[in-house]
């Protein structure tokens, strides 16, 4: 006989108990392949030698091993005689099936059996599970275990009142705990005021209404009760359908109901759970699992417990004199009606049995999320640190790019500063041919005729020449505004002709021919084009500059511009002067660098600064010897 | 009122003012000649026509100053007035001790530019007849002989016939034909005419002139 089975857990045990259970197979894992007895003692071990006369526990089962209830009454009885017998024990089992083989015969044949079978061995306990194991041993105990004290369990109230009992019995009666599951509900439900307790229409349903009533006499007085009942099955549903979610509604027994239907109280209770209103309780455990959100229940286990107890007190031989107890009941909870109403796990009592529970993914994945969990904070932070690191480099690229601004600017307006007197020039001559040409028209008027073609082509020039003067003083002010470094598609021929305008007065005073060569189409590029002709103007200043020396007929400043194969737009601006000697041509562009008496030599450092802005390069031409040839690459557009 | 003859060349290489300014010119009954350049204006001016040039300061290649320098190493004395775009005092005065008319800041006003190209016109034609009037006097002496330039020389100096006489180993009565031939060919009648027409000569020929005063004239 296997005196302990472990297959067969039920999955309902939750987690806790699942790895308990684990935690004891693995110490007693050998004992599963014993034959035919185990020996088991976890303190007495030791001292199992001063002992010899063992314990033996005969347990007879009214089922079969593999039945649930079989198996947690087992599990029950085992931590109650583990934790309660301090020697050496041996456990017998005798699982007899006696509801599927009741005929007389059979169990004449097994009490046979058994008592040849245990002839040589002397119980000291014979317990009984289930109401037929218990008549079998009242009737056959002389045979099979004349010495044992009898122990039952797993027997109902009504049974136990139905058979007459020794007196030398111990049992655990089981009860429904009407009292206990309104705790329960009370406590999981802090704001429920309305108690509904629901109960057919038979003896029996009566039966539980009256046992209802007695108990929940002494309710305080918040709390009101009211009994549904006398309905038909559709009456019920439709009133539980009505309920509020803070009321409790407590499905102690519907056999039959008001129209005479007789119903299976795990169906009827699972269909009226699944449409009520509010949490349904119940005192049965087979109903747990069906759609009730619990009660206060005995478990099969907690009858086992019990049943363990009292053949620890049997073997001890405290008591002599029968001892029947009620098996204590739990608290039983369907984790999934927890969580469908919505109820916080912390209002459960500590002891609660918490079944069909579905571990959340943290306490399912725990080592898994943190892990991820850690390499996501690494991540972040990384992705963080990065962000700051970009955000303080932009800033400082920001704020280079504004001195950088701030710098050309200065220079510019320096420079303009010095041509101030060309400029003055420049926009002078529009100036004088507006005056001249206004007073020459107010001279034509007053002869007679008046040649009305001539007054007109006057009038022409005059509103041209004011356009003139206009361009020109805008495109001064462009210059000297600290603009925003914006890039707009600007076409690069155009600001050197523009540019060229502007500086024209200040290359006649310095006797200075330019000649510029641009290419066949524009040439459109992505730039400021206030900076673009800023290093225009200073390219070809320099260049005039450079040539100063040269007679008049020498000084010749040549410009081009054409788009390259690959796209990128080129200007070069090549003077007659002395060149730059290839150590100078390098160090050309650094600041403060500067072959001019007076000049700050910053120029060339700008006008770098602004081509390395535009995404260009500004070098000198190494292969150009009759002078200097400064050439602008800018990317394509 | 003006003369009809009286051209006014124009230099500035800004097309635009040119046109504006010869319009102006060209109201008030001048001869406008534009040019774009010094080297334009020079290679087409010529020294003969009445008139006046007004020229911009600031020209690419040559600039006015190199056109008045150039002008004045010619001999030719055409007036001269200066535009420029910006008032630039050294150059001014340098222009101006040059010779020039007047020296006037764009945008200028038609009065003022105007009457100082009539200014300038007076003077052209102030020097003009002072011109043709040494032409005459020249003409009048080339056409006196060795002796009557002698003579002249002599009177010119305030001497009296009989010193004269004695200076050339002559007879005085030979020195009055002389002179009086010498007087009607230079066309003056009394010797303070004489003195004036020949120390204006004496000027324009670059000889130190130190004709003593005029006195106690005649014989």
């Amino acid at each position: 006989m296997v005196s302990w089975n472990n297959s067969g857990r039920s999955s309902r045990s939750c987690l806790f108990r699942v790895l308990q259970l684990a935690g004891r197979l693995l110490a007693f894992g050998w004992l599963a392949v014993t034959p035919w007895f185990a020996v088991a003692s976890l303190a007495g071990a030791a001292e199992a030698g001063a002992d010899p006369a063992a314990h033996r526990i005969l347990i007879v089962w009214e089922n079969d091993s593999t039945s649930p209830a079989a198996i947690e009454i087992a599990e029950g009885l085992r931590t109650a005689l583990e934790e309660g017998i301090t020697t050496r024990f041996e456990i017998y089992s005798e699982y007899l099936d006696l509801q599927r083989f009741s005929d007389p015969g059979n169990i004449q044949r097994n009490v046979a059996n058994l008592t040849a079978k245990y002839a040589g061995l002397s119980f000291d306990v014979v317990i009984a599970v289930g109401p037929a194991a218990l008549k079998f041993i009242l009737d056959h105990r002389d045979e099979i275990a004349p010495k044992a004290r009898p122990i039952f369990g797993g027997v109902r109230d009504v049974t136990v009142k139905r058979e007459t009992l020794p007196p030398d019995i111990m049992g655990v009666v089981s009860h429904f705990d009407v009292k206990g599951t309104i705790d329960l509900a009370r406590q999981l439900q802090p704001d429920a005021r309305t108690i509904v307790v629901l109960t057919g229409s038979s003896v029996f349903d009566r039966s539980w209404e009256a046992t209802a009533r007695s108990e929940l006499a002494d309710l305080p007085p918040v709390m009101k009760v009211e009994y549904l009942s006398d309905l038909t099955i559709d009456g019920f549903t439709a009133r539980v359908r009505e309920l509020s979610p803070d009321t409790i509604l407590l499905m102690l027994s519907l056999v039959e109901d008001a129209g005479g239907k007789r119903f299976v109280a795990r169906d009827v209770a699972s269909q009226l759970a699944a449409v009520s209103g509010a949490p349904s309780y119940g005192v049965y455990s087979t109903l747990i699992g069906f759609g009730i959100l619990g009660g206060n229940i005995e478990s099969f286990r907690s009858v086992g417990l019990d049943m363990g107890k009292l053949a620890v007190e049997a073997m001890a031989g405290n008591v002599t004199a029968r001892k029947v107890v009620v098996s204590s009941a739990l608290p039983i909870v369907d984790w999934r009606q927890m969580v469908r109403w919505g109820i916080d796990r912390g209002l459960l009592p500590q002891s609660s049995d918490i079944r069909y529970y579905e571990p959340s993914a943290w306490e399912q994945y725990q080592l898994q999320i943190l892990a991820i969990a850690a390499v996501l904070a690494i991540q972040t932070s990384t992705i963080a640190a990065l962000i700051v690191q970009y955000r303080r480099r932009r800033r400082i690229t920001q704020e280079l790019a504004l001195e950088r601004l701030e710098l050309a600017h200065l220079a510019r307006v320096s420079q303009l500063g010095e041509l101030s007197g060309s400029f003055a020039h420049e926009l002078t001559q529009p100036l004088t041919s507006i005056l001249a040409n206004a007073e020459a028209g107010a001279r034509l008027l007053e002869q007679n005729p008046t040649d009305k073609q001539e007054l007109a082509e006057i009038l022409d020039d005059i509103i041209s020449d004011d356009k003139r003067a206009t361009t020109i003083i805008a495109q001064l002010r462009s210059l000297m505004v600290k603009g925003e470094a914006k890039l707009d598609p600007v076409d690069l021929n155009h600001a050197i002709v523009a540019t060229l305008a502007l500086a024209h007065s200040e290359l006649v005073a310095r006797q200075t021919k330019v000649s510029f060569n641009p290419s066949q189409t524009e040439l459109k590029v992505r730039g400021n084009v206030t900076q673009l002709q800023q290093l225009v103007l200073n390219l070809v200043l320099n260049a005039a500059e450079a040539m100063a020396h040269l007679a008049a007929v020498d000084r010749r400043v040549e410009i081009e511009t054409r788009k390259r194969d690959d796209g990128c737009r080129e200007m070069s601006v090549s003077d007659c002067g002395p060149g730059f000697s290839a150590e100078l041509k390098l160090s050309a562009f650094k600041p403060f660098v500067t072959t001019k008496e007076t000049g700050l030599g910053l120029g060339l450092a700008i006008c770098r600064s602004i081509a390395v802005a535009h995404g260009g390069t500004l070098i000198f031409d190494d292969g150009y010897n009759t002078g200097a040839r400064a050439v602008l690459t800018l990317p394509p557009f | 009122m003006r003369n009809v003859a009286s051209t006014v060349y124009l230099v500035d290489d800004d097309e635009r003012v040119r046109v504006a300014l010869a319009r102006l010119l060209s109201s008030t009954g001048y001869l406008v000649k534009p040019h774009s350049s010094a080297e334009d204006f020079l290679s087409h001016h010529d020294p003969a026509v009445p008139g006046c040039a007004i020229v911009d300061l600031m020209l690419p290649g040559m600039d006015g100053l190199g056109i008045q320098q150039s002008l004045l190493s010619g001999a030719v004395h055409r007036p001269v007035i200066f535009l420029s775009g910006r008032g630039d005092i050294p150059v001014s005065v340098k222009a101006m001790k040059a010779g020039a008319v007047d020296f006037l800041t764009k945008p200028v006003e038609a009065s003022v530019l105007l009457a100082a190209v009539s200014h300038a016109m007076d003077r052209d034609l102030e020097a003009r007849r002072e011109g043709e009037r040494r032409q005459s006097i020249e003409k009048r002496l080339a056409s006196l002989t060795p002796r009557e330039r002698e003579v002249l020389t002599h009177v010119a100096a305030g001497r009296l016939n009989k010193q004269i006489a004695a200076d050339l180993g002559t007879v005085e009565k030979t020195v009055k034909v002389h002179r009086g031939r010498m007087m009607a060919k230079m066309g003056v009648r009394t010797v303070a005419d004489l003195v004036r027409l020949v120390s204006s000569v004496n000027a324009w020929q670059g000889k130190p002139s130190r004709p003593e005063p005029p006195t106690g004239v005649g014989p």
